[in-house]
């Protein structure tokens, strides 16, 4: 009788014990990884015990960093500015990775009626040097020459992208032509992260990666993420609305992002392929799914429609809503979302 | 009898200690430093902290250059000038709550408010 007595005190202490070791939400940020930053949230029984975790998956981001930089190498490897200096040369021999995001972002180009391109980086080549020197020095910001952008816009045929499957090998077949993967390598990069994070058992995460928010499982007591869309008033501490999602993606394009000024208006960083100017439909679109890579390709896509048809092809996909914030500021939503409060939104798939 | 006896006594026991585990949990969790801090960051390392009741100015350097400086005043913090050429960190203005960011992204630098335990 004592014994099982004090067995159950010892029981009782435990549980006390216990209580006191939940697991914890932390929070960790990096910065550099596609040039932003990078906040990866998730639950662990120390401080410690999640930055290794956190540091983990940051590293696998990093590398993918690497092999979708259009503006640095690498030693050792072949990454999408090797396959650029190669245009017109050689194909070039890369990493299954590639060849996946390349064909996926193919797919969406088809998809989206080319509203998103990555062949189209003659084009933005052109808008990121214009903008670097409008940053760099305000008082000689100038807006790129129409003849220029037209002219580069002749090199941007995607079907001058030539991926060898079963070889791993890519080639551009027209000189002048280069990939700008700024649409979709972001939110391809995160997706594969969360999968990397899952097959390393690291659960109920939430990965942002400037504008990309992906998540894996649900927040630890088993509600959902809040995921915040950004206001294009404020700053970026502050939100216009949230969503709730749990494996889902949200992934927001803005005009707040990345611009400059030229005599007081601002140019921002999403070019449509048609007019090759900035497009100004819309001050962001947020695009939430199952597929983060897909999140980031229609983010971009739809930005450069017209509502009506930006919303039909929304409409069209399963699991998959938007959030526009036109030019004037209101607000429009897709049929799969719907106001849990005046702010939060929440998906009905 | 006796044995009847003998339970009321572990019972009592049993709530003794129960109590005093509850008490010691209270005790510890009242007597924890929950202070609110800006913590810099620069290059993925932390670089300072800066409690938010302490009024105070620092000179952030990020690879070795003069990059930011970040203000404490009355518990809010924010950057008051910084070397880089778009200004967002100076724009974003004064942050307080838990997880509120700058970010300088030309200088690598990040600041976040913490809960200190």
């Amino acid at each position: 009788m004592k014994k099982a007595i004090f067995a159950v005190m010892i029981i009782c202490l435990i549980a006390f014990v216990g209580c006191g070791k939940t697991d914890l939400q932390y929070q960790k940020q990096y910065i550099d990884a596609f040039d932003t930053v990078t906040i990866i949230i998730g639950y662990a029984a120390n401080k410690e015990a999640f930055a290794t975790n956190a540091d983990l998956l940051y590293e696998k981001l990093c590398e993918y960093h690497e092999l979708f930089d259009i503006y640095n190498t690498y030693d050792g490897i072949n990454n999408i500015k090797t396959i650029n200096d190669n245009a017109g040369i050689a194909s070039v021999t890369v990493d299954n990775a590639i060849i996946e995001l390349l064909e996926f972002s193919v797919d969406m180009y088809e998809l989206t009626g080319g509203k998103m391109n990555i062949a189209m980086g003659s084009v933005l080549k052109i808008w990121h040097e214009y903008r670097q020197n409008g940053i760099n020095s305000p008082d000689d910001a100038e807006l790129p020459y129409e003849t220029e952008l037209k002219s580069a816009a002749e090199h941007t045929n995607i079907e001058n992208l030539i991926i060898d499957k079963e070889n791993n090998t890519v080639y551009i077949s027209d000189p002048m032509m280069s990939l700008d993967v700024g649409a979709t390598a972001k939110g391809y990069a995160v997706e594969k992260v969360c999968e990397y994070a899952e097959s390393k058992c690291i659960g109920n995460i939430s990965i942002s990666c400037g504008g990309n928010v992906c998540t894996v499982g649900k927040k630890a007591d088993g509600a959902d993420w809040n995921v915040g869309i950004v206001s294009p008033f404020g700053n970026n501490n502050e939100y216009i609305r949230s969503v709730k999602v749990h494996d889902a993606a949200v992934v927001t394009s803005g005009t707040y992002q990345r611009y400059y000024e030229v005599d007081g208006k601002k140019y921002h960083h999403i070019i449509d392929p048609e007019t090759l100017m900035p497009s100004e439909l819309y001050l962001s679109v947020s695009i939430i799914s199952k597929s983060s890579a897909e999140s980031d390709a229609l983010s971009t896509a739809l930005f450069n429609m017209p509502i009506d048809e930006s919303k039909r092809l929304i409409e069209s996909l399963e699991y998959t809503d938007a959030v526009w914030i036109l030019a004037d500021g209101s607000i429009v939503i897709s049929s799969g979302l719907s106001n849990n409060t005046e702010r939060e939104l929440k998906i009905q798939w | 009898m006796v044995k009847k006896e003998v339970v009321k006594r572990d019972i009592i026991l049993i709530a003794c200690v129960l109590i005093a585990a509850l008490a010691a949990l209270l005790i510890i969790n009242l007597t924890k430093q929950s202070g609110t801090v800006a913590v810099i960051y620069t290059n993925n390392e932390e670089y300072a902290r800066m409690p938010l009741d302490v009024d105070a100015e620092i000179v952030i350097y990020s690879d070795g250059k003069e990059a930011n400086t970040l203000v404490v005043q009355n518990g809010k913090a924010y950057i008051s000038s910084a070397s880089c050429p778009d200004k967002i960190c100076v724009n974003t203005g004064s942050i307080s709550n838990e997880n509120e960011m700058i970010v300088c992204l030309p200088n690598k630098v990040i600041v976040v408010i913490e809960k200190e335990n």
